[in-house]
């Protein structure tokens, strides 16, 4: 029983126990399989020209 | 402070300083001010996300919440991963980014306000943010003045403004490039720092499966005031139902701390600006894994810890010091809200464990009267030096004694994970987990400093003033604002799990407000500016209606409706209602406020930005 592979005896606690490690192996899945394979999308049509940055930095 | 721990608090400083000023070197325009170029790596770019995301609202708040309430948090850490990292990333960060660029938003109300043409939503957001952020600020400026008071001993009100100071520093200058540096070095230091607290927790208490066995056990060691509202122990949920006060407990974990949390961490706009700053789809897809095992790490490991803090407690924890003095009868105040205080009358030791002379560890010897069944009885003995030998024997809520004022005391579940730190762990740990509650709340309250800023001055100002006004003194000056708003909360508001509490306010204010319009507009063409408006207003509204006149604690903390109706809650009388979250209400009225307006004009032509 994974209750006592865990230690904890609620299923719902245990439950969301092992579907945090579950969530966070399918991010690490999707990324490794689209990450490398998919095809870098166009990056879209430069965006029009940032507005200066109205002096942040104060120059002389 | 030794000098070692001094030398290396310098270091870490040193090192966020000078990325923040290479940041600033290299911010050349309003793009690289709010979206660091748009060129962000997407390492980067996930640890920025997952260090804004987790502060140490999550660490210490949400952390000292689960030392309370068990490990049903870890639904929430779910939530996190899932919700926060996958669904965000995966559905909603390709589309934001597209969008953004192509309609050069350089943050989200502006994002809001392009896609539906309408000056008045990017306005609206604006004030929204600026209003409600502080709250949440004041949640992280108090995780990290919790754990500065708990392991330096010095009074909470100086360190909650030194905490302020240090963070308010070097984002007014370095903007979002500079924040995203830093963010990264904080994500590695706190990456660090809670692979460490998780090992050595464990370790603690025995291994994985005895530590949670021993938790299991403790079960008749909850406090009666929490076994009331439905508590059943640490590792079960609370108990399920409605209609009766036994439940409660379940409607706060659940609707507040989970869903509040889990599904507002779709709307945050500190971290949505995130998705805009990667060139490619492709940067967000590779982001994915790194943020996904970084919040696991994050929340997991704080939740985690946080509810086997009463293992160590009540099993392992043995004080030993100098008795300073005993007070003999002192009202430990239980629960505090505006109209109603409870208090637990006790004997309280207080221990130097450091030889410096002054008591910095104060324990409940025992419960006096109706309280003795209550509280723990600690063991005392007494050594042949002439010190003291205290095991406690106590949970990690009544372990979590703090002084709240000259002469008073709380218990303080926001002091669990901080008091846990210090005495569970050697001294060096301290200093690392300083620098990462540091690296987690500077990188997350300089980006909510950013926001704030940048939502009063570009997105208010400049639309009132028009193009040509210079918003960046307006953005300074609302990024001062907003820290003195958070800290003059985070000074009247403290105790009562006041962190996870204030962080879910902002969090779900944000969904019900902005989550079905900002979805909506990414995903149809068909939803229009006069639908997102109804929609952000309704969420809004409502959001706000159910905190100052039914949420019972915040409603108390306003004392609006007690002003109004003499109650502190219009549903005071009524179980369960008064601890439901605001979001469970808000969120499917704003949803279907959008659709029904959407639907109903359709006749009306589509927002127009996505024509472009």
């Amino acid at each position: 029983m994974i209750a006592d592979v865990i230690g904890i005896p609620d299923p719902w606690i245990w439950i969301a126990y092992l579907l945090c490690l579950v969530a966070a192996a399918l991010c690490v899945v999707y990324a490794a399989c689209l990450g490398r394979n998919r095809q870098a999308e166009q990056a879209p049509a430069p965006a029009p020209e940032s507005a200066p940055a109205e002096e942040m930095h104060t120059k002389a | 402070m030794k000098i070692w721990e001094v030398v290396a608090a310098l270091f870490y400083l040193f090192a966020v300083v000078y990325l923040g000023y290479l940041g600033w070197k290299r911010t050349r325009n309003a793009s690289d001010y709010m979206l660091a170029g748009r060129k962000a790596h997407p390492a980067v770019m996930a640890l920025s996300y997952g260090s804004t995301f987790i502060s140490t609202s999550a660490i210490v708040g949400f952390g000292g919440a689960a030392g309370m309430f068990g490990m049903s948090l870890l639904w929430l850490t779910f939530c996190n991963v899932f919700v926060g990292i996958f669904i965000a990333f995966v559905f909603l960060g390709g589309r934001t980014r597209r969008l953004g660029h192509a309609l050069d938003a350089h943050t989200f109300p502006e994002l809001l306000g392009r896609r539906y043409n309408s000056r008045s939503i990017q306005i609206f957001a604006g004030l929204v943010i600026f209003l409600f952020m502080p709250v949440y600020t004041a949640a992280v400026l108090i995780g990290g003045s919790e754990f500065i008071v708990t392991h330096f001993g010095v009074p909470y009100e100086p360190a909650l403004v030194t905490f302020a100071v240090l963070t308010a520093a070097y984002v007014m200058v370095g903007g979002l490039k500079g924040v995203m540096y830093t963010d990264a070095l904080q994500a590695g230091i706190m990456l660090a720092g809670m692979t460490v607290l998780l090992v050595a927790t464990y370790s603690l208490v025995g291994g994985v499966v005895s530590g949670h066995e021993a938790l299991t056990a403790m079960k008749a060691q909850v406090f009666a005031g929490h076994s009331a509202i439905g508590h059943q122990g640490w590792t079960s949920m609370p108990l399920f139902g409605w209609g009766d006060n036994r439940y409660n407990l379940w409607w706060i974990v659940v609707t507040t701390l989970v869903l509040g949390v889990g599904i507002g961490v779709l709307a945050q706009p500190q971290l949505i600006v995130r998705f805009m700053t990667v060139k490619s789809d492709r940067e967000l897809n590779r982001a994915v894994w790194v943020g996904g095992v970084f919040i696991l790490m994050m929340t997991g490991v704080a939740f985690t810890v946080g509810a086997l803090s009463n293992v160590y407690f009540f099993k392992h924890e043995v004080v030993r010091g100098r008795l300073i003095g005993t007070t003999e009868k002192a009202d430990v105040i239980a629960k505090q809200e505006r109209f109603e205080t409870r208090t637990l009358p006790c004997r309280l030791l207080h221990i130097d464990t450091t030889g410096n002379g002054s008591a910095d560890t104060h324990l409940v010897a025992a419960g006096l009267g109706k309280a003795e069944a209550l509280l723990p009885r600690a063991e005392i003995a007494t050594l042949a030096d002439g010190r003291v030998e205290v095991r406690p024997k106590s949970s990690s809520f009544l372990r979590a004694v703090v002084a709240s004022g000259p002469g008073t005391w709380m218990f303080n579940a926001d002091s669990i994970i901080p008091i846990y730190i210090t005495r569970a762990l050697p001294r060096w740990f301290g200093v690392l987990f300083l620098l990462t509650l540091l690296a987690a709340a500077m990188s997350t309250l300089s980006s909510q400093i950013h926001t704030m800023g940048t939502g009063i001055g570009h997105d208010v100002f400049k639309q009132l003033a028009g193009p040509q006004a210079r918003s960046i003194p307006v953005t300074r000056a609302g990024m001062m604002l907003g820290i003195l708003l958070a800290l003059a909360i985070g000074y009247y508001a403290r105790g009562g799990y006041v962190i996870a509490r204030a962080t879910a306010i902002f969090f779900g204010l944000c969904a019900a407000a902005f989550l079905p319009a900002f979805v909506g507009g990414l995903y149809s063409k068909r939803v229009t500016a006069g639908a997102a408006k109804a929609s952000i207003l309704t969420g809004a509204l409502v959001t706000t209606f159910w905190l100052v006149f039914i949420k019972d604690s915040e409603a108390q903390a306003l004392g609006i409706c007690n002003a109004l109706f003499g109650v502190k809650s219009l549903l005071a009388n009524t179980p369960n209602w008064p601890v439901v979250d605001p979001l469970i209400v808000a969120l499917p009225l704003s949803t279907l406020v959008l659709a029904a307006v959407t639907l109903m004009g359709c006749a009306e032509e589509p927002a127009g930005t996505l024509r472009r």
